[in-house]
């Protein structure tokens, strides 16, 4: 019988049931082969519309996002436009961003702080609390038509670990029923002591499903991306599948792919990642087997040096790469440091487009000898104080997104997927399970969608 | 020759860090907005449906207009969000012993 080699990669064979590293227990999504329509058919593209997105919590916008009352960030899924806006009582509300009047959205921009919202249109008021408080000549107005005491449309609203979840069902089961991942996940990287320093939305020529399959996934590091293999290991990736279509890959970091034969000698890339640590040339270690330990030393000890509480976190938290997956279309590369929150967002109207929009997400250190590291990508000059909160980057469809070599490289990989994955002669991805959070993800839609089949069918868990 | 006409506003103290206050000056509305210990001075209209910012917020280098959401960079005045297209007008400030002096000789009247 054949033996599935991945569920032996383990980031801490030693991991406790209840340490977050520990190996989760395997699932078996069966041996599917998915028509591959899903990625282009507006029919399917509207079943997902009717059966998924109207019906999943998503993430909104981050809280620090909307620190104060009056504070509201939009959230743009496919037609729909939101409003999530800080409360008096330090709560999140959500509203389909429409005045009740003539239809007129009511805020135009991604951000921004009000004392009420008022219409462009009519001036009619709203409360922060989406009650109606102003119509403009009400005498002029039938009473009749008003007996409905017009208001925004609230949608349901629930926060987590820092983050704004929305959904449009108002029947839908709470959040915390819905999140997949374990308590203490997410609230170990204090997201909520993070602040966006980095926005940028890039338009790309593919389903988003061909965008989350291609970030749930480190197989294709050695083609795509050859330039990690110096400082990542794609063979010791350990995958773990949650509930509710929740995943993660732990990608270890400060190692050398195991495709290389000589593990031993040190490269510019581990070289650069030890001095981002802190770590003086002359106290590198002597073989490259040693450099993830040195840096995940060194980081506790800048810990100790800015009071950053990295006790908080296993050694191999402080090195690695914890890609989570949260359904149905965010990947979150959490790091001690920062995370990288990203949405796979649909296009509106084109099944084969949508939009990659990635958040830079920093916690801020008072102090001015602490740098935030280099290889988080952010641009010189950025501000990284939380108190200024960057305008959102539109990049038109076409253009690479410069958001570093790994996402160009993505963004000019993903529209010959899609291309090819649109050809008769395609059949249907054959995923391996390297893949296996692919099947998941896709099991957990199509239990959505109504089409599940013979080993998704089996109850979520 | 541009002639300056710097003319007293306010102490600095007098305004908070991250705050703002609105003065009439010369029948002149501006606004004085205090960020990172710099000052800066703005037209205290909004230059799409000409509503006051007295009840906005301010947001880092941004200004929000508490009508409809238009926002403005109080560095230089540069409309920076919609329903607003057009700039507000932002006037030099240089601080003389403690106090906050603004250059209004180049207000101009908007012309609604």
């Amino acid at each position: 019988m054949w033996k599935n080699p991945v569920d032996q990669w383990l980031i801490n064979p030693l991991a406790n049931a209840d340490n977050l590293e520990a190996k989760q227990p395997s699932i078996d999504n069966g041996l599917n082969i998915y028509p591959p329509g899903r990625y282009y058919d507006k029919e399917f593209m509207q079943r997902e519309w009717d059966c998924m997105w109207t019906r999943t919590w998503q993430i909104a916008c981050i809280e620090t996002d909307i620190p104060e009352s009056g504070d509201y960030s939009v959230y743009r899924l496919l037609h729909e436009s939101i409003v999530v806006v800080r409360q008096d009582d330090g709560s999140v509300k959500a509203f389909y961003n429409v005045c009740a009047h003539r239809g007129n959205q009511l805020v135009h921009n991604d951000r921004g702080s009000v004392m009420q919202f008022t219409c462009s249109f009519h001036s009619w008021q709203y409360s922060l609390n989406g009650e109606c408080t102003r119509i403009t000549d009400r005498e002029t107005i039938n009473p009749a038509l008003l007996c409905s005491n017009p208001k925004l449309t609230e949608i349901r609203c629930e926060t987590h670990a820092g983050i704004v979840f929305i959904n449009l069902d108002d029947n839908a089961a709470p959040l915390v029923e819905q999140l997949g991942l374990p308590a203490g996940y997410l609230e170990t990287y204090q997201l909520e002591r993070m602040h966006c320093v980095r926005h940028v939305v890039s338009e790309w020529a593919a389903n988003w499903k061909t965008g989350v399959d291609a970030f749930y996934e480190t197989y294709h590091l050695h083609a795509v991306h050859p330039e990690t293999q110096d400082v990542m290991d794609d063979m010791g990736v350990q995958v773990d599948l949650y509930p509710h279509g929740c995943s993660r890959m732990l990608v270890p970091i400060g190692v050398k792919t195991q495709r290389q034969s000589d593990q031993d000698s040190l490269n510019a890339s581990l070289e650069y990642m030890m001095t981002e640590a802190g770590i003086a040339k002359e106290e590198f270690p002597k073989t490259a087997q040693q450099v993830r330990g040195a840096i995940q030393q060194a980081k506790r000890k800048r810990s100790a040096k800015y009071n950053l509480d990295y006790e908080r976190f296993t050694d191999g938290q402080l090195t690695d790469s914890w890609a989570t997956g949260i359904f149905p279309n965010v990947q979150i590369g959490l790091h001690p440091e920062g995370a990288f929150l990203m949405r796979f967002m649909p296009h509106p109207t084109y099944p084969q487009r949508f939009f990659y929009d990635t958040m830079t997400l920093i916690r801020p250190v008072p102090d001015p000898n602490y740098k935030t590291p280099g290889w988080m990508g952010v641009p010189e000059g950025t501000d990284v104080s939380g108190e200024i909160r960057p305008d959102t980057e539109y990049v038109p469809l076409g253009e690479p997104p410069h958001l570093g070599q790994v996402l160009d490289q993505d963004s000019e990989l993903l529209p010959l997927v899609q291309k090819g994955v649109r050809s008769r002669g395609f059949k249907g991805a054959i995923w391996g399970e390297q893949e296996q959070r692919l099947r998941h993800f896709h099991n957990e839609l199509d239990r959505y969608l109504g089409e599940e089949t013979d080993a998704a069918s089996k109850p979520s868990l | 020759m541009k002639v300056s006409n710097f003319v007293t506003i306010a102490a600095t103290e007098s305004i908070e860090e991250k705050r703002f206050c609105a003065f009439n000056i010369n029948g002149i509305s501006l606004l004085i907005c205090r960020f990172r210990d710099q000052y800066y001075a703005i037209e205290n209209m909004c230059s799409h449906a000409y509503s006051r910012f007295d009840d906005g917020r301010m947001r880092g280098y941004r200004i929000m207009c508490p009508l409809h959401g238009a926002t403005f960079d109080i560095r230089d005045g540069s409309c920076t969000g919609p329903p607003a297209s057009r700039p507000i007008q932002s006037f030099p400030v240089r601080i003389e012993n403690g106090m906050i002096e603004a250059d209004l000789n180049d207000h101009t009247e908007i012309k609604i």
